[in-house]
């Protein structure tokens, strides 16, 4: 089991820096559960 | 290859500090909310005035008052180093940075609808002061003072104040008020109408800056796409638009039809792929790629920079438009054959929207991303976006653009940093949503080709289309531009040609005799 | 931190509480580091539903170490190693611990 196990994420993205769907697609079978993930633009 | 000619181009902004204050998206909520009093009390201290905003370097690259090529060799660290006076004019080769109490008066000049009313004394005012711009017609000056939009400041107070009107400043003192559209529309809400209107209004100043730059006559406009990001429409359609045809309608494009293309940031992009297309298919003789600013973008990182102490450098609506005509040879040409597209399928990661918008395209064309004198992917200016904690979003790009032509083996990972200086491009647009998305650079690429000092520059446009919860899809489109092939080469027979020409018809005719 | 998302951190900080782990795919040292203190101490803006609420969770950068271990390394390849190149993954790791260290409960070792 990984460190992540049961856990719950959040993930909070960014368009020009790493996205939320990015990090999820890396994430998914880490044991944790995503709660969500979203992706934020500033400019 | 299907290809048109961009023949012209121009880029204005309109300087709207106090506009922007009270209702810029940031400072409108944080109002509303009640919670930010700090912020709020804070922000008028840090409004830039219209001299700095023209001693601006950002600003006189955008309006096309020092060339790219100057703006690049400036020393960093531009808000501490203004400009000298004689590059710091109100206008530029591609347009002007006109002042808040102007725009005020062509945002009255704008309005179909008695919507925006002007206290009589200031509309005057405006109206003499914006005769004297090159490109405003005596129409729109007289516009400004029509009866119905001047009212006595009593008249307005009332309106502000019993019907849901916006005051609209200057000095620091109410000069005006837009009022609501409907008593329940959340559509035709006073702020909604305001932010329609001075997007049309910006629109507006850039299709009239079009105009004279290219030398068309206005009635010899055939079709106008506009591409802003602004929603105009009731209850029944929010945003059902055309802000193209409204915007025709007051440069006196009397021939003229038109239609917006929405896309968040990609929308430009989209616009410029979309009027390209249908220019080179002969459906339209010509067409102008036309967008308004946004009042609601005005001040977005404002907090970040009063609690820094900086000013707060977001005080500018910007606009841009573009004249596609058939290619003759004479003008810097947009491909059609190879187009930067992000499909549903490709994925929201940055290298897979990279690789859609640059290596694809190029590769589709036989070309690699040396062959690619400059990228001009998001445009925003970094001294805005550092101190809010966004980082310096074109270097981001570039970077991104640089570390895929790594991967793809296309250049050596050692020379990153060589290829980022040598073909990026630094970002001195506002944070106006689609307004930096690549579209300012076509206008000092097409004046760099001119120059012969580059052959070819990529324009991106990349879209948050997360943002209205439809769907987490990324999205963007590219196209290059080029320098034009010599028309004399395709088409001027030398001697030789002729008598082979000749020589193989006569050889023709003998066989047949034969 | 939007707005919105805030009020999604504070719901699943409130319902789980820190068995929640928050990771940041922020492009910028500094953002990062405001939007870990948001998640942890507080937003710092005092603008959105965590101001003033301390939900203490264990905050991460996608980059971090710890966090990059637990990455499918195929899907990594595809979706995050081209920005490895293109942002700075140790200062950007680095921003969020000095947070973490600070405000943070439960953190994974």
């Amino acid at each position: 089991m990984g460190k992540l196990a049961g856990k719950k994420l959040l993930l909070l993205g960014e368009r020009d820096g790493v996205p939320g769907p990015a990090m999820e697609a890396c994430l998914k079978d880490s044991g944790a559960e995503i709660i969500f993930s979203a992706t934020e633009c500033f400019v | 290859m299907s290809k048109v000619g961009i023949k012209s181009y121009s880029y204005c902004l309109n300087h709207a500090p106090e506009t922007g204050s009270h209702y810029g998206g940031t400072p409108y909520e944080a109002f509303h909310s009640g919670k930010e009093q700090e912020y709020l009390d804070a922000l008028p201290k840090f409004l830039q005035s219209y001299d700095h905003a023209l001693h601006y370097a950002p600003n006189q690259t955008y309006i096309g008052g020092i060339s790219y090529e100057e703006f690049e060799a400036l020393p960093a660290g531009w808000v501490n180093n203004p400009l000298p006076d004689e590059k710091s004019k109100r206008y530029g080769k591609f347009g002007e940075l006109m002042p808040e109490d102007e725009f005020l008066g062509l945002i009255s000049a704008c309005d179909e609808f008695e919507l925006v009313w002007l206290e009589k004394s200031f509309a005057e005012e405006v109206s003499k002061k914006l005769a004297e711009d090159p490109v405003i017609t005596e129409a729109i000056v007289k516009r400004v003072i029509r009866p119905k939009n001047m009212h006595e400041i009593s008249e307005i107070d009332t309106e502000v104040k019993e019907r849901a009107g916006l005051y609209l400043y200057h000095d620091g003192k109410p000069v005006g008020c837009i009022r609501s559209g409907h008593p329940t529309d959340q559509c035709l809400t006073a702020h909604v109408l305001l932010e329609n209107l001075a997007g049309k209004a910006s629109g507006v100043l850039a299709l009239l800056h079009l105009l004279k730059n290219s030398g068309l006559n206005p009635t010899d406009l055939d079709f106008v796409i506009e591409c802003s990001e602004e929603g105009a429409g009731d209850v029944g359609q929010r945003a059902g638009g055309n802000f193209a045809k409204a915007i025709a309608e007051v440069a006196g494009c009397v021939n003229a039809s038109g239609c917006d293309v929405r896309g968040f940031c990609a929308g430009p992009v989209n616009a410029m792929i979309n009027a390209a297309s249908q220019v080179a298919a002969g459906a339209r003789k010509n067409i102008a790629v036309v967008a308004g600013g946004s009042i609601p973008k005005l001040y977005m990182n404002s907090r970040d920079h009063v609690k820094k102490g900086l000013l707060a450098l977001e005080d500018c609506v910007g606009s841009f438009a573009v004249l596609i005509v058939p290619d003759d040879g004479t003008n810097p040409v947009m491909r059609l054959d190879v187009l930067g597209k992000h499909t549903v399928g490709a994925g929201g990661a940055p290298q897979a929207v990279t690789s859609a918008l640059t290596f694809e395209p190029l590769q589709a064309a036989g070309l690699t991303f040396a062959d690619v004198d400059r990228f001009a992917p998001e445009l925003q200016n970094h001294e805005i976006t550092e101190p809010a904690g966004a980082g310096n979003v074109p270097l981001a790009n570039i970077k991104m653009i640089a570390a895929l032509a790594v991967m793809k083996k296309a250049i050596e990972k050692a020379d990153m940093m060589k290829f980022i200086k040598e073909h990026g491009t630094i970002g001195y647009a506002h944070t106006q949503g689609h307004i930096p998305a690549g579209v300012p650079f076509i206008g000092p690429a097409c004046e760099l080709i001119k120059e012969g000092k580059i052959k070819r520059a990529m324009i991106i446009g990349k879209g948050s289309l997360f943002l209205a919860r439809l769907t987490n899809l990324a999205d963007g489109a590219s196209f290059l531009i080029e320098a034009p092939e010599k028309v004399e080469a395709q088409t001027q027979v030398s001697k030789d040609d002729i008598k082979a020409m000749i020589l193989e018809a006569l050889s023709e005719v003998a066989g047949k005799l034969a | 931190m939007d707005l919105q998302n805030q009020q999604r951190v504070k719901d699943a900080g409130e319902k789980y509480g820190t068995d929640c782990v928050v990771i940041l795919g922020s492009s910028d040292a500094e953002g990062a580091e405001i939007y870990a203190e948001t998640v942890t101490a507080g937003d710092p803006t005092y603008a959105g539903p965590l101001a003033g609420v301390s939900l203490e969770l264990p905050v991460y950068h996608i980059f971090d170490p710890i966090i990059r271990a637990e990455c499918d390394p195929a899907a990594w390849e595809e979706q995050i190693s081209m920005m490895e190149m293109v942002l700075e993954p140790d200062a950007l790791a680095e921003a969020v611990k000095g947070m973490r260290d600070q405000y943070s409960k439960n953190v994974i070792e």
